[in-house]
This record gives structure tokens, sequence and C-alpha cells, in this order.
């Protein structure tokens, strides 16, 4: 390790700063260079979120519906409403039944709609029709709504009928990875004062925490694409897959490649605990990569807090 | 990975000391309770855009800022960090500017008149800020009892 010969006073006089608080750190060429990466990194993900926002101001007034699939033509469509089946009551096949004769669903049809409930959707009925149908459902014992036709540009957060994202479960898993941040910092602090066991701990802790994170986002993928049945002003096909609508195509891109950044990350700091348990490759003096991995991760957590507002939230 | 400091080794000593012992979860408390309040704003204004809008890209940036500053150690950084980060803030700046008048605004043609007009419900509030019609393109379609624009 190479040290110049500065006295002390002329290294404070090139630092121009007396006191200790604002004490700066080393420039090594790899912060610069972990530094210069994130700032690409910014680039890629403002690309993202940039195009998403723009994407979103130009979508039409009528991109989704309520009643009707996404980017659906509703031209003409504007006298209908829909039945909104939200409990079918004691009897489903007295329910079915209705359906099948009054609403003229086919048989397969009216079982899914009831099967559905408290989602369960029966559009492209006129209005009157679909009064005098909900009438006859209620009197039937079912808890029905009539719904009149809805347009919207974007999916609203928390409208079960055109957005199917899962906000609460969401939060929880943004304050998770929040807490893999605070073990990263604490990993740090430890190694810079030297306490390699205390350090080693606070990465495995990063690690499996996000970790975590990473298996609530595919828990979440995999409700959205396979578990769960969605009405459809969420998804023609009833599955939430980025084909479906161009929300769900920039929602899984934009979350899609931050995970691929967590699970970098994830590798990355699991090497990174490997030395430093099994091989007690770091040290007070020699900790660069625990910083290093430290400020991608940082950036990784930064980046979601801001995806998560922007897709989830707005 | 050998770290090249031109500094002493007190004034590395008083750095660390710096650096580790910030207010590490006092920051990680205050994230928790940003992380709520965003929740809980988004619920409460979910039908307020605009007040929706601003309200959480203050919380965002706020939790955002605190990571930077704490966790990414910007409070012990030199002024260096930004000659990298403030040009590609304003590169993705640019872009959304740039990408605003083709893709947000685009304008209302016979092609798409379907599309982009608007469709109104007979008595329903509307907006107190309404964006002008394109040159040239047909004026938003008043469907007599179509369906209300939410």
């Amino acid at each position: 390790m190479a040290t110049a010969t500065i006295s002390p006073s002329e290294a404070s006089h090139g630092h121009g700063h007396g006191d200790t608080h604002r004490a700066h750190a080393p420039v090594t060429p790899g912060k610069v260079a972990m530094w210069l990466f994130l700032a690409t990194e910014v680039m890629f993900f403002t690309g993202l979120i940039g195009s998403y926002i723009v994407l979103r101001a130009g979508s039409p007034h009528t991109a989704y519906s309520n009643l009707y699939k996404p980017a659906m033509p509703l031209a003409g469509l504007e006298n209908t409403a829909g039945i909104l089946i939200k409990s079918p009551g004691a009897s489903a096949s007295h329910v079915e039944a209705i359906l099948h004769s009054s609403a003229g669903l086919a048989e397969e049809a009216a079982k899914k709609a009831v099967e559905e409930a408290p989602h369960g959707l029966v559009s492209g009925l006129s209005k009157s029709k679909a009064e005098s149908v909900a009438a006859q459902l209620t009197a039937a014992g079912a808890v029905v709504e009539v719904e009149p036709l809805k347009a919207h540009k974007w999916p609203a957060p928390y409208d079960e009928l055109t957005n199917p994202l899962a906000i609460n479960l969401t939060a929880g898993n943004t304050f998770v990875l929040i807490c893999s941040s605070v073990t990263m910092v604490l990993a740090l602090a430890a190694i810079q004062q030297g306490k390699k066991a205390r350090c080693s701990f606070f990465l495995l802790a990063t690690v499996l925490i996000g970790s975590t994170f990473l298996g609530v986002q595919v828990y979440e993928y995999y409700q959205l694409s396979v578990g769960h049945h969605y009405p459809p002003g969420i998804s023609a096909t009833g599955h939430f897959r980025p084909s479906v609508s161009l929300f769900a195509s920039c929602f899984f891109t934009m979350t899609g490649f931050h995970g691929a950044h967590v699970t970098g990350g994830v590798i990355l700091l699991a090497i990174i605990f490997i030395q430093s348990f099994f091989f007690g490759a770091y040290s007070q003096n020699h900790y660069a990569p625990v910083e290093l991995a430290g400020l991608y991760w940082h950036f990784v957590d930064l980046v979601w807090i801001i995806l998560f507002t922007i897709v989830y939230l707005i | 990975m050998a770290e090249n400091t031109s500094t002493t080794a007190t004034e590395v000593a008083l750095e660390h000391a710096a650096e580790s012992h910030a207010p590490y979860l006092k920051v990680w408390a205050a994230l928790a309770v940003f992380t709520a309040i965003e929740y809980f704003y988004a619920f409460i204004f979910k039908e307020l855009f605009i007040v929706l809008l601003a309200g959480l890209l203050v919380w965002a940036v706020i939790k955002a800022g605190l990571v930077g500053w704490f966790f990414m150690h910007l409070k012990f950084e030199g002024a260096w960090v930004y000659i990298l980060l403030i040009p590609a803030a304003v590169l993705a700046t640019i872009l959304v500017l740039a990408l605003t008048p083709d893709v947000a605004f685009k304008p209302e043609t016979t092609e798409n008149a379907e599309e982009e007009a608007v469709w109104v419900a007979p008595g329903t509030a509307q907006p107190f800020l309404r964006s002008s019609p394109a040159i040239g393109a047909c004026l938003p379609r008043q469907s007599a009892d179509g369906p209300s624009l939410s």
C-alpha cells in the first residue's frame, strides 16, 4: 500500500476541511469505477422509467375499461353495462341458470362467472338488460352490482377490475429490501471497525433478506401470470402476462430488469460473504470489495424505491 | 485490491470512524416511517391524481435521498461523484422531454380519432385544464350518452 509523504497540515489544506464530521473518503480507482457504473445504471433505469412515463401519458383515453379487454375499440359499446358478481349466494347453480337463460351466456361461461366471485363479470349487456338480470340475480340471493362502462387511460391502483397488482404485499417487500440495505451498511461499518465476524454475519443477513425479496417477487409473478384468474378489464386471457396489454408489458419489463439486477447483487454478495466468512479476506485495512458491492446493493434498493412508487402507487 | 490512498494513516482512521458510526439505525427507522407514510398516502389520495403524484414523488425522493446520503456514503464522498451523476440525470430528463411530443402528445388525426377522442357523459364535471386539440385535428367527439371518463 503506497503512502504519499504529505504532512498532516498539507493534507488538511488539500481537503479544505478542518472538522472530522465531513471527512472525505479516499478516492480509489475502484470507487470511481463503481460510481461510473452506477451512473450508467441510472441511465438504464431512467430509460425504462422515462419510457413508461411517456407511454402512459400517450395512452389513448379508452385503452383500458372495466368491462372489456385492454385496447379493445369501444366504439358502439358506450351504452353497455356489465354485472359484477360479488357473491353467488346460497344457490350457485340457480344463479348460473339465470345467467344462461336471461343473459344468454353459454353454460361454461356462466359457470366461470360464478366461480370467479367476487370478481365475476358478465359484460356486453345493454343497460336495461343488465338491470333486469341483476334484479333476477338479487332475488335469487346473489350479491351483484351493475357496472356501467368506464374507460381509463391507464389501470388505476387499487382498481380491481383493471389493475391486478398486489400493493400491500409489495409495500411489505419494499420494506424487506430496505432492511437488506441496512444490514449491508452495517456489514461495511463492522469491517471498517475491524470486526470480521460481525461483518460476515451482516453480509449473510443481506444475502438472505435479498433472497427473500426475490422469492416474494417470483411468487407475485407466478400469481399474476399463472395462479390467479383476472377479469377481462385486466387481460383477454384471464392471466396477466407481458403480452396482454401495454401496462403488463411495461410492468414485467421494469420489474423484471430490476429483479435481474437484484439477482446479480445476491450472487455477488454471496461470493463476498464466502470470501469473508471462509477465507477471512477482509480487514480494517482492506475492505474495498465490501464497500463497492454495498454501493451496488444500495443502488438496487434506491431504484426499487422509485420503481415501486411509480409502477404500483401512481 | 490494495487501497491507493494519498492521505495519512490518521486521516484514514478518522474517515473510518466517521463513516462507521453514522446513524444507520435512525435512518432505517426514518425509511420505515416514510414507507408507511407513502403507503397510506397512496391509499388516501388514490382518486386525486395531481395530489397523489406530487406527494408520492416527494416521499420517494426523500427515501432515495436518505439511502444515497447515508448508506451510499454520499455524505462522506467528495464532489467528484456528482460529476458522474449529474450528466446522467440530465440525460434522463432530456430523454423524457424529447419523447414527450411524439409519444405523449400524439396529435388527433382522422385515422386515430376514435382512440384519441375524449368521451364525456352528459352532466359530468369537466376538468379545469383541458388539453387543446392539435393543429388540423378533429375536435374531440362528444357522445350523447357515452361512457364516463375516469
